[in-house]
């Protein structure tokens, strides 16, 4: 070893103790980021120089230390896990979302829902038997029948909100998709550059990281890492983004809800037109798949609740007006009809009470006399049937109920595991200020050493130049 | 087993714990301000479903209720009209019996008699067409205004009736057959005093109608008996009515409204925990080994 080695090892002491306590300094600054991966300073001992010559018998120690990296330690398998937990848990919630402003929009149980409505209308049916004919009954009837069709016609607008409402929301996360995939394939560029050249691509991992939880949160999207340190997005089992190439993503189909059935709603990918990009996964397959076409009992549930609306107003039109047509009115016409269909409308928009005032109810049964009301007492009778239309409502409202109780539970336990999965990940990847202290201690101590090591050679130069050969004088 | 607690998951997990405290509490405290189990139908979905069929029933009921409360007063006008009715044809009787002692009358008594037979007959004719709420309660469905026509002739429909609807499956008449109690046209009640007065003022014996004037008695009260029948059959509904109404709302209670002590207790235990995790999170968040190195 030279005379002035031991400097020179000392010198890497404090350099590595600088870099560990940079990297400290980093973790702290970044204790409350948002996806930031704690980072270690991964060092090494030099060896010592090789002897020169058989006659070299020097004794020869360690040259110091060498900063090998800055280690970011993140976890490949929890990073994947919170990816998929994040995808179940995107798409439950939008689920959830969904079934919750359908069901909002019932008001039922209670006086505000339209089994209320339903009921005020059969009872005036039977005032209107009792008091077939007189003004003051059929006005009552009128105005509960006009109040039935608007609670409706508000059931099903209420429907065409939400449709709305859930398909700009699912073109504002196609944008997202797409933006964020961009942003994905440009970091995919810039970490194997930096990988490369030799530098430190940590933060930018963090990011990509955070950028593909939420693409897995959106489209339930996995990640296949390459070697080179791009990352490729895959969703659906298509790509969304390889390596620095991004493929793009468009949600088509109907933009109404009266088109939903004859044209569905689906995504697609850019470059594969006509072709859906079956996605399973994340808030916005959950959102196509409730914007998707239906029927009264099945299918999207925005649509499937629509056409319930519309289900209901053919049921009440059909069952009222097949009794009402047989009634005859006080002035004798029979086969009036009491309900009809705007032309060209939804059932359940286009219902309309027909008659206008007493004189087109048709009360009573045709040859009892003029004031008769039983047919108005048939038509009440509907209420309690059956296969009435407070029946169907009531079996809807129970559906829904169901459909919604069953969403927000998965949601809960979507949200659970979601939250453990990113709690794992925190343990292991979070910054812990107290390891962090220690660490700073350490490192300041290794400093404090490493300049004690360096004062000591110094001295010992000292005395080898100033003080040898002073003997005698 | 979780190898490594940061800050960073301390931080999230207690975030995540005071939510979830947070939102059972949101709930519990709506249940007791609303006092409403259900508030909509996922909270319980088959509970919504009985809660709906059970709001029919009652709102059914309320209107039961009415078309009783209306079936009676028509009945009770009725049975007021067939007393009168019946009053009326006892003096036409006692008028026959003492018309029918031919031999002490003279002709100005029996013209007096007949006179008096007259307005009598007046009189139960505008009875025959009392009516309630506009509506001639012995002329059925009719709607020409009078049960009765000055000629006698009833305007009712035959073989049709006023009804009520009292219960899902019943209904009750609660119109009288004007032609039963009265007869029609010649052969009414009408008609028959005519003849009476007429024989009187003719002087033909009058004993014969005697019989007659007792059968028209008996049909009017026979009437009557109906109508007394169904009034009670009406005031038993009402009264199982309002029974089956409280137990109604007892069922609707039972599955709509929430168990108010049961609530205030969770509703305290939440509060408590809520608090706990609050005081517990402050003191868990606060210490790092920064505080104790100086």
């Amino acid at each position: 070893m030279s005379t002035f080695g031991g400097l020179s090892t000392a010198y890497t002491g404090l350099a590595a103790a600088r870099a560990g306590i940079d990297t400290v300094g980093q973790n702290i600054a970044n204790v409350n980021t948002e996806g930031y991966t704690r980072q270690r300073v991964s060092q090494s001992a030099n060896g010592s120089l090789a002897g020169i010559g058989p006659l070299d018998t020097l004794f020869r120690g360690g040259t110091g230390v060498t900063v090998d990296q800055i280690q970011r330690l993140g976890n490949a398998l929890l990073e994947s896990r919170m990816r998929t937990s994040s995808a179940s848990s995107g798409y439950a919630e939008m689920t959830s979302t969904v079934m919750d402003s359908i069901e909002g929009a019932l008001h039922e149980p209670g006086d505000s829902g339209l089994a209320a409505t339903l009921h005020t209308f059969w009872a005036s049916w039977q005032n209107v038997a009792n008091h077939a004919g007189e003004t003051s009954a059929s006005g009552v009837l009128l105005e509960a029948a006009n109040d039935l069709a608007a609670r409706v016609a508000q059931g099903y607008s209420d429907a065409v909100d939400t449709f709305n409402t859930t398909h700009s929301q699912a073109q504002g996360m196609v944008t997202q998709v797409n933006a964020i995939a961009t942003q994905v394939a440009a970091l995919n560029d810039q970490i194997r550059q930096a990988t490369a050249a030799g530098q430190s691509p940590n933060e930018m991992l963090d990011q990509r990281a955070r950028l593909t939880t939420t693409l897995a949160n959106l489209t339930g999207a996995t990640v296949v890492d390459r070697a080179d340190g791009s990352a490729d997005v895959l969703v659906g089992g298509n790509p969304l983004v390889t390596g620095s190439k991004t493929h793009t993503l468009l949600l088509t189909g109907a933009e109404q809800l009266s088109d939903a059935n004859s044209s569905p709603v689906q995504l697609e990918w850019a470059n594969r037109p006509g072709e859906s990009a079956a996605i399973s996964g994340g808030a916005l397959a959950a959102a196509v798949a409730a914007l998707g076409p239906g029927t009264a009992t099945s299918g999207g549930s925005i649509v499937s609740a629509a056409e319930s609306y519309n289900a209901l107003a053919t049921q009440i039109a059909a069952q009222v007006n097949a009794i009402h047509s047989a009634g005859s009115t006080t002035a004798g016409t029979t086969g009036l009809d009491f309900f009809s269909f705007t032309a060209g409308r939804p059932a359940a928009l286009g219902l309309t009470v027909v008659p206008t005032d007493a004189s087109g109810i048709a009360a009573g049964t045709p040859g009892t006399g003029a004031l008769d009301g039983s047919m108005a007492d048939k038509i009440a009778a509907l209420g309690t049937s059956a296969t009435g239309p407070d029946a169907s409502w009531s079996n809807f409202v129970v559906r829904v109920g169901i459909e919604s109780r069953r969403a927000s539970d998965q949601a809960t336990t979507a949200t659970r595991a979601a939250d453990s999965a990113t709690s794992k990940l925190m343990s292991e990847t979070g910054v812990d200020m107290d390891e962090e202290t220690t660490n700073l201690i350490t490192y300041q101590h290794a400093y404090q050493g490493a300049a004690r090591v360096m004062t000591a050679i110094d001295e010992m130069l000292d005395t080898l130049i100033n003080r040898t050969g002073l003997v005698g004088r | 087993m979780v190898a490594r607690i940061t800050s960073q998951m301390l931080m999230h997990s207690a975030q995540a714990n005071l939510q979830l405290s947070m939102s059972t509490l949101a709930k519990l405290q709506s249940q007791a301000g609303t006092q409403k189990a259900i508030s909509k139908p996922s909270d319980d979905p088959a509970g919504a479903g009985e809660s709906m069929r059970i709001r029919a029933d009652q709102r059914a009921l309320t209107q039961y209720g009415t078309n009783i409360g209306d079936g009676l007063a028509w009945l009770s006008t009725a049975d007021d009209a067939l007393s009168a009715a019946t009053d009326v044809m006892h003096t036409v009787r006692d008028l026959v019996v003492q018309g029918a002692n031919s031999g002490s009358l003279n002709p100005a008594s029996r013209e007096a008699i007949a006179t008096q037979l007259d307005s009598l007959k007046s009189s139960l004719l505008a009875t025959a067409n009392t009516k309630y709420a506009g509506r001639s309660i012995f002329a059925g469905n009719s709607d020409a205004g009078e049960a009765f026509t000055a000629a006698y002739a009833s305007t009712a429909v035959p073989g049709s009736s006023v009804e009520r609807r009292i219960s899902p499956t019943s209904t009750v008449r609660i119109d009288v057959d004007g032609p039963a109690a009265f007869g029609d046209g010649a052969t009414s009640v009408f008609a028959l005093i005519d003849q009476i007065a007429t024989d009187l003022r003719a002087g033909t014996d009058i004993n014969t109608h005697l019989t007659a004037v007792d059968g028209a008695i008996s049909s009017i009260l026979g009437e009557q008996s109906r109508v007394g029948s169904r009034y009670g059959q009406l005031e038993t509904t009402k009264e199982l009515n309002m029974a089956q109404s409280g137990s109604l709302e007892s069922q609707r209670a039972d599955v709509e409204d929430v168990d108010l002590s049961k609530v205030i207790l969770e509703l305290k235990t939440q509060e408590v925990a809520y608090q706990t995790a609050l005081a517990v999170t402050s003191r868990a968040l606060q210490p790092t080994l920064m505080s104790f190195l100086s």
